[in-house]
């Protein structure tokens, strides 16, 4: 089971195909075929899925695309995404689109081949501290100019007067705002606005990693 | 980092606390792909945590919200290790919990013959690796305003026909926003929908579970 699965490679320079290809032959996965992008791939590789991709961002159609080009030929074959900077949205980005693995080219050498494995595997594999970029909540600007002035410690009817809106309009940008935060009454909400105006507690790189091990 | 890779493949420990018979079925799946694990006892965890375990597959238990604080506690106590959590189901966003609790796996005891190995090896070196079906608690799809002020409602415990009220829609409106919202995380009741808003949305990480 771990060994004689076949990767595709998509996109990148030549030079960087190389590196993968030396990386995954390493931990005994074998490179089946490799393109500039998916269309070019599919056409090398004929009637043969691989047993996984790793597409690689180059010049050109952004990787959510490659991704997305490779999804509608591919269906079922595993993608990993090799994401060039630490960019947490691009990360996002490629899974949303329908990758299966992302790793950071920082950590190529390590996470690649465990994380083509793992996608391959049928799981989702991406860079530790991304699940937490999902927690921003994006606020409307109603949201927040409502939230702000429950803060303040208005009632909903004084709000909708202010803001010339209907009660139930206020309410539902509450209970909105509400779940985008996390929080359950006015109190909850006021005292992590408050907690974030002032910034984070001292505590907050607790779950930073040890320097060395 | 070319040479501490290969160097971790070599060394990697692993440790297994929990149910007796997932722990035997677990071992066999690592030593299928080449790892050697060690069965650990509760009570001897934790000496042995703090003495270069690299990773720890945690299965059995009680109810997610319990294993959830466990977990939890586990990761406090040894932030050095990387746990793996076998669990049966990962429904009402139990996954994004597990992670949000500090896990660095998540695996589907159904799924553990094949997946165990590579979602050790992953968290051994900084991967968070869940099964598929938790993509959507992890990276949800994007609602349209309409659809996610739907969801929030319904999460708050509204009818339909109250949010039709407080939103100035007929009620069929709200029900096609609500199964346009179903299809889009991937459920099936009003239930399942809350609790997947909770988990995925703010930063309400011991909230993530609070229904269920």
């Amino acid at each position: 089971m771990e060994t004689g699965m076949v990767v595709g490679l998509v996109g990148g320079e030549l030079g960087v195909r190389r590196r993968l290809a030396a990386l995954l032959d390493l931990g005994g996965l074998e490179v089946a075929g490799e393109g500039e992008d998916a269309e070019s791939l599919i056409a090398r590789l004929g009637e043969s899925a691989p047993g996984a991709i790793v597409v690689v961002p180059h010049d050109g159609p952004s990787i959510a695309s490659e991704i997305r080009a490779l999804r509608r030929q591919l269906r079922d074959v595993p993608i990993v995404a090799l994401i060039p900077s630490v960019d947490e949205g691009e990360c996002r980005r490629a899974i949303s689109a329908g990758a299966d693995g992302a790793v950071l080219e920082r950590d190529l050498d390590d996470a690649l081949v465990a994380t083509v494995r793992a996608a391959a595997a049928g799981q989702i594999s991406f860079p530790e501290g991304l699940q937490g970029a999902g927690d921003e909540p994006s606020l409307t600007p109603r949201e927040r100019q409502v939230l702000g002035s429950v803060v303040t410690g208005r009632t909903n009817a004084q709000i909708a007067h202010e803001l010339g809106l209907a009660e139930s309009t206020v309410k539902s940008h509450l209970s909105s705002a509400f779940a985008k935060l996390g929080v359950a009454s006015r109190a909850e909400a006021a005292a992590l606005i408050r907690d974030q105006v002032r910034g984070p507690g001292p505590d907050s790189r607790a779950n930073e990693p040890e320097a060395s091990e | 980092m070319t040479s501490r890779g290969r160097a971790l493949e070599a060394t990697l420990s692993v440790g297994l606390i929990g149910d007796r018979e997932l722990a035997d079925r677990a071992l066999e799946a690592l030593a299928g792909a080449g790892m050697e694990g060690v069965r650990i006892g509760t009570a001897e965890s934790r000496s042995r945590l703090g003495q270069g375990l690299d990773v720890l597959v945690v299965s059995g238990g009680s109810a997610p919200e319990e294993r959830i604080s466990s977990i939890r506690r586990l990761c406090q106590r040894a932030p050095g290790v990387a746990v793996v959590v076998i669990l049966r189901t990962i429904g009402d966003g139990v996954a994004r919990a597990m992670i949000a609790a500090g896990a660095r796996g998540v695996v589907l005891r159904s799924q553990l013959d094949q997946t165990l190995a590579p979602t050790v090896r992953a968290a051994r070196i900084g991967q968070i690796t869940i099964p598929q079906p938790g993509r959507r608690q992890i990276f949800p799809p994007a609602l349209s305003h309409r659809e996610n002020t739907v969801l929030a409602m319904v999460s708050a415990g509204h009818t339909n026909a109250q949010i039709a009220e407080s939103l100035f829609l007929a009620e069929s409106t709200v029900k096609s926003h609500l199964r346009s919202v179903f299809a889009k995380l991937g459920v099936n009741s009003r239930q399942e929908a809350a609790a997947v808003a909770r988990a995925t949305v703010g930063n309400g990480r011991d909230r993530a579970v609070a229904v269920g």
